[in-house]
């Protein structure tokens, strides 16, 4: 069982399914919303809606979060989201980051993550984040 | 579901496009938090079996997620998507993102993102549902 106070990279052996690895909190600030209209524009987002995929980029960053220091070499393979909400400018969303699976196939190291993105009481976006890990 | 009565599925995706650059890449790392050298760092993605820095695979993703608000108008509470990253996508490429509907009856479509010269670098499937 790995200390949650480590400092190693998260390996294979140290992931146990069904075990809460984070709950990060992802401020929806104005910084956010400039960067991701720098990349995409601006024609989804309306002033009292987000647009969906910055609760993907949430995921992400709440996933990272979560799960640090990781090894070099990981392969994000594979990506499962369920839309259930919205989000507004200046909200804040908590995350849930837990290891759901883990399956050594073909020599591939697999590790599946659970996200869940709340927004108040309101359940926003779940994902599965699938990934070959490195070590 | 919330395309509302009468409303059928479109057959197309509106298609979305981006030019992807070391700026493009630098702010989605800043959105994430995902700061991986092999995306923003040409000198470490040299040695790397890319050889040079690709994108990250939920920008992509993302260009799809706009595909769909652009053509929904917003997303559709209940929308499932999954998908598969089949292909690195070097710094300096241009994405477009689009899709197929496949299957009306459950208002399925077959998403995709791919480089300029076609290749898919993700694929897979969006459930919208069907109108009530």
């Amino acid at each position: 069982m790995r200390a949650m106070s480590s400092s190693a990279v998260w390996t294979f052996d140290d992931f146990q399914p069904g075990l809460v690895l984070g709950r990060p909190a992802i401020a929806l600030d104005a910084l956010r919303l400039a960067h991701w209209t720098a990349i995409y524009g601006s024609s989804s987002a309306t002033p009292d809606r987000l647009p969906s995929g910055l609760l993907v980029a949430a995921m992400m960053e709440s996933y990272l979060r979560a799960v640090q220091p990781r090894p070099p070499g990981n392969i994000h393979a594979r990506q499962g989201l369920k839309f259930s909400g919205t989000a507004k400018p200046g909200e804040e969303l908590r995350a849930e980051v837990a290891c759901i699976g883990k399956e050594l196939s073909r020599e591939r190291r697999w590790v599946t993550f659970g996200v869940t993105l709340r927004c108040g009481i309101q359940n926003v976006l779940s994902g599965e984040i699938q990934t070959i890990w490195a070590r | 579901m919330t395309l509302g009565p009468k409303i059928a599925p479109p057959p197309e995706l509106v298609w979305t496009q981006l030019q992807t650059d070391a700026e493009t890449v630098r702010r989605y790392a800043e959105l994430t938090a995902d700061f991986n050298p092999i995306h923003l760092d040409p000198e470490f993605a040299k040695g790397t079996p890319f050889g040079v820095p690709i994108v990250h695979g939920t920008l992509g993703l993302n260009l799809v997620i706009e595909s769909i608000e652009r053509t929904f108008g917003t997303l559709p509470a209940g929308v499932s998507i999954e998908v598969r990253f089949s292909r690195p996508v070097p710094v300096g490429s241009i994405i477009r993102a689009g899709g197929s509907l496949r299957d009306p009856t459950t208002g399925t479509y077959e998403i995709f993102v791919e480089t300029h010269d076609g290749q898919r670098a993700l694929e897979g499937a969006c459930v919208i549902g069907v109108p009530d």
